[in-house]
């Protein structure tokens, strides 16, 4: 195979879905590549799952908080506001912030918001009307987690469309799309509704996560708006996009393969499960996720200097041939699936990988039955972003 | 990893499997005094686990996010 050209910084490598062919090179020549980059040191590029997984579970060797979990490094103010997101943090301090929102989101606590979350798959569903097309990214996919996270703060469905869309801005790479500045704006938005949501809990507590998280302590102090804003932001984005874009990408490969689709609709019960990890595997809806070496180290014969940054591409791992039988090859029956699309393991480890899949469960259950004949309507224009993909829209005919 | 009780003491066993642990420490993070989790990534029960501790490790195998957890009781 010749070598392609190497691109994985900017976001133009991702237009039209992850770039396979690099990750393919790469993890066959260079799993620790050294990646220039036009506007700042370079990083080191991790394309394999053996070491995508050792980067992920040594967070003392490769931290989050040392210069965020962005590939393009964060200005100074930037940086500092991402390090009240425990995304942004290092163990012991990210632990103590996990355990506050563990419980909302364990198994037990997951199983028994399912009923309500299938409720709301009807409704999105319902709310179609007789209408012949729709866009499956804003009318359908984009609706089920946004409504999700809004039940689970406590605030107005419409409310967590409206953050959600914040999201997508603040997720975007640099474009004609969207500038910094209006990623600053958005997150801007974001928290001082957040800090509305703030005053207005305080007042009137309710059994929503905010509530608790208000009450809660952290090593004797309760969070501060600020942190409380921050904590929500990450839920939001966290939670948002990524489902989003498991569930139109997830659609569009059941479109791209249906025998595999009429297989699972005859027998949900039987092959969701392995199909809902098949689709994470494929989609892979996060990009990258990056770490800086806090000290001197060695990853797969190659050294790596306190400071270098380390980026980490899901993606790739998750069609790593050493790991898996045929990776390009689609199989809704494959298991085992140790896929990555929640993270290499380690401390950040998708929190919410439970209610995910309740959500994708209860959405595919109800399009593959309620919607016989939903079909692709024309392109999906993909968002412009290094760091999470999934298209923007996705016209799609209804029966 | 596991913690196998001597004979006549009541402790419990208590399993890790490796290959679906994730390393998440969320075992480790709520009971310190059962779990620890190495700087490499390496989850280790610390034994023996008394009977006593049964509760903990009921929530410990809950709350863990791959389901890595087992117990004989």
């Amino acid at each position: 195979m010749t070598a392609p050209d190497i691109d994985l910084a900017s976001a133009t490598s991702f237009e039209v879905g992850h770039p396979w062919e690099q990750y393919a090179w790469l993890r066959r020549n260079a799993p620790v590549y050294w990646h220039r980059e036009p506007d700042g040191p370079g990083f080191w590029a991790v394309t394999t799952h053996k070491e995508i997984s050792a980067v992920s579970r040594q967070p003392r060797v490769y931290s989050s908080h040392a210069g965020g979990i962005r590939l393009n490094d964060p200005d100074p103010a930037t940086l500092d506001a991402a390090r009240k997101m425990m995304l942004t943090m290092d163990p012991p301090q990210h632990d103590r912030h996990k355990q506050l929102v563990g419980a909302t989101f364990s198994r037990r606590n997951v199983a028994v918001l399912a009923e309500g979350i299938g409720r709301l798959c009807d409704e999105i569903i319902d709310d179609l009307g007789d209408r012949e097309q729709c866009d499956f990214v804003q009318d359908i996919a984009g609706r089920l987690p946004s409504g999700v996270i809004a039940e689970l703060i406590g605030i107005p469905r419409a409310d967590g469309e409206q953050l959600y869309r914040l999201t997508e801005i603040i997720h975007t790479s640099d474009s004609a799309y969207a500038t910094p500045a209006d990623r600053t704006r958005a997150r801007e938005e974001m928290l001082e509704y957040l800090a509305g949501v703030a005053r207005d809990k305080r007042r009137h507590p309710d059994t929503a996560i905010a509530s608790a998280l208000l009450s809660a302590t952290v090593d004797g102090d309760q969070l501060t708006d600020d942190e409380f804003g921050m904590f929500l932001l990450l839920l939001i984005n966290a939670g948002g996009d990524t489902t989003r874009n498991l569930l139109a990408d997830g659609m569009q490969l059941l479109f791209d393969h249906p025998a595999d689709r009429d297989r699972l609709a005859a027998d949900l019960d039987g092959l969701l499960p392995t199909a809902i990890e098949e689709l994470l595997r494929f989609v892979s809806p996060v990009i990258h996720f990056r770490r800086t070496a806090l000290q001197e180290t060695v990853l797969r014969d190659t050294p790596i200097r306190v400071g270098d940054k380390v980026v980490v591409y899901y993606g790739s791992g998750n069609r790593d041939e050493d790991v898996f039988d045929q990776p390009d090859r689609f199989d809704i029956t494959r298991n085992p699936n140790p896929h990555m699309a929640f993270g290499g393991g380690g401390p950040h480890l998708c929190l919410g990988l439970h209610i995910a899949r309740v959500e994708i469960d209860a959405m595919l259950r109800r399009l593959l039955t309620r919607l016989p004949g939903l079909a692709p309507d024309g392109p999906a224009p993909r968002l412009p972003s290094n760091l999470i993909a999934g298209p923007r829209s996705m016209p799609v005919r209804l029966r | 990893m596991t913690a196998a009780p001597p004979p006549d003491d009541p402790a419990l066993t208590v399993r890790v499997d490796i290959g679906r642990c994730a390393s998440s420490g969320t075992c480790a993070a709520a009971y310190p005094d059962l779990f620890l989790l190495e700087d490499d990534g390496t989850l280790v029960v610390l034994a023996p686990v008394p009977r006593t501790a049964l509760e903990d490790v009921r929530d410990a195998a809950e709350m863990c996010p791959m389901a890595a957890i087992e117990f004989d009781e």
